[in-house]
């Protein structure tokens, strides 16, 4: 398949798995929390489309709101991180001298560290719920948004049409955003689906590890955790559609990630 | 109107550092053509920078007669169009950029401006990639000429350019110093440009300049080696 067909084919995918998450509301077929012991363990069919799980709970619906649970909480983790990272990045590749040396020197110490760590430690001071679980992916994900952003803007803070931009009295806010900012923004763009995909495989693993997001709230990752003693049991299908819907979402993020990261494929060049 | 005195500059650390300029004297007179002229690496653009305060001096002084905004009244055109401007902007943000400032309508300048230039409306909303060699350079300068300088430091602008486009570009500057009163420093390595533009001269060699020369009947008179070597 040719590269453009490829990105065309899963960035549809992805778009497919969201859009299907996010309209949860309208496409369950059952209430998530909804009960029915009468039907646990039922196999997929029989009035439940992916079946049920140990306590009757409709795993369609569940898978459905589980997505837009632990794809909120990766986007906005993200999302998190990348401001941090430009902040981080931006002063230190901005600034330049010793403030980037000590900066940088931090931030390797920082990126020695294990990631799962770092976010197991924070996880165990604050035992936070989802939004707990979004602030602490987002603050241990922006090592990488940092050190990209500092070598743009040392890149670019030297290039002419910034010396233009400073002897036109732009001020440096707009220099920052317009000119430095704005020029990384496809190198940026690359790091950051790539780090949505490792929120995502955080969120889950923590949820599989059972510290994750509370149990009362449907996550992909809870789901597999709910799943592991299913399995032995033959209910294959409470581990499998979770476990799909995760292998695939990271798997066409990550595809869509190599395929922009071809310098062929920029719309602009700084 | 400008006044460059004893200027020298050395780069590298430690000790001997390398000279790339030694005891540099010149000035540029109201509505002047002063030409720089030189081999690569004589110092050309080093002085540039220099003169613009891109770049602090080791010794001696630049000093520009109206000095209260300076880079309102001197400003400079790079040699690199391209890498002079902002990739991701338009033509149309790029020519903004400048007029930060300006009361009124900033948009009816920049297409009054667009004309003596050559360009037209269309292509304000093209980015620099979207722009031919020519075009991007006519936007450079147009982009420094927005602010009505007294002085435009012209460092190599047409060494990029084609023979067709840099008589195009030449004739340009020709008409902004006529009709805008404009000083132009045109530094380049380019000696028919010089000899065809410029009513005076300096040749630089290895970051001294060597010898300067009056244009007198259309031509340069040079006696140091170097410069008839040069010119002939």
């Amino acid at each position: 398949m040719k590269p453009r067909k490829m990105l065309v084919f899963w960035c549809s995918l992805l778009g497919l798995i969201v859009a299907m998450t996010l309209l949860s509301g309208p496409l369950a077929t059952h209430p998530v929390n909804e009960m029915d012991l009468d039907a646990v363990y039922s196999p997929p069919g029989n009035g439940h489309l992916l079946g049920t799980d140990h306590l009757g709970r409709d795993v369609f619906s569940r898978l459905l709101e589980g997505g837009k649970v632990t794809l909120a909480v990766a986007s906005l983790s993200v999302a998190l991180s990348f401001v941090i990272g430009i902040v981080y990045g931006g002063i230190s590749g901005y600034v330049g001298g010793w403030t980037d040396s000590v900066m940088m020197r931090i931030l390797e110490a920082l990126i020695s560290i294990p990631s799962l760590v770092l976010v197991l430690g924070f996880q165990a001071i604050m035992q936070g719920g989802m939004w707990g679980m979004t602030f602490i992916i987002g603050v241990t994900g922006w090592f990488t948004t940092a050190r990209i952003v500092r070598s743009e803007f040392i890149r670019l803070k030297d290039a002419e049409y910034v010396k233009m931009a400073k002897m036109f009295g732009t001020p440096l806010w707009k220099i920052i955003t317009g000119h430095l900012l704005r020029n990384s923004l496809p190198p940026l763009f690359v790091v950051t689906i790539f780090n949505l995909a490792g929120a995502i495989f955080i969120e889950v693993s923590l949820s599989f590890l059972g510290i994750g997001i509370p149990p009362a709230i449907p996550s992909w990752g809870n789901m597999l955790y709910n799943a592991q003693n299913d399995l032995l049991i033959g209910a294959w299908w409470i581990g499998v559609f979770p476990g799909f819907l995760i292998f695939l979402t990271i798997l066409s993020i990550n595809f869509i990630g190599e395929a922009l990261k071809d310098p062929g494929r920029r719309r602009f060049h700084a | 109107m400008l006044n460059v005195e004893h200027l020298s500059k050395s780069y590298g650390r430690g000790k001997p550092k390398k000279a790339i300029l030694q005891d540099i004297n010149l000035t540029v007179d109201e509505g002047e053509i002063v030409g720089i002229v030189g081999e690569s690496g004589s110092g050309k653009s080093t002085l540039a920078r220099l003169i613009m305060r891109l770049e602090s001096a080791d010794e001696g002084t630049v000093s520009f007669a109206t000095a209260d905004d300076f880079y309102a009244s001197c400003q400079i055109v790079f040699q690199n169009a391209t890498a002079a401007m902002n990739p991701s902007w338009t033509v149309r943000e790029i020519l903004k950029e400048p007029l930060r400032k300006m009361k009124g309508d900033r948009d009816a300048h920049i297409r009054e401006m667009l004309e003596k230039v050559g360009l037209e409306e269309k292509h304000l909303a093209r980015r620099p990639s979207e722009l031919s060699g020519g075009e991007r350079q006519r936007v450079n300068l147009l982009r420094s000429i927005l602010v009505e300088p007294k002085l435009l430091v012209c460092d190599e602008i047409v060494s990029n350019l084609d023979r067709l486009i840099q008589k195009e570009i030449v004739e340009l500057i020709q008409r902004l110093n006529r009709e805008m009163g404009m000083a132009i420093l045109f530094i380049s390595h380019d000696l028919k440009v010089v000899e065809h533009l410029c009513d005076r001269v300096y040749v630089m060699q290895g970051g001294r300049i060597i010898e300067e020369s009056v244009k007198r009947d259309g031509h340069f008179s040079f006696e140091h080696s170097y410069s008839l070597m040069l010119f002939e």
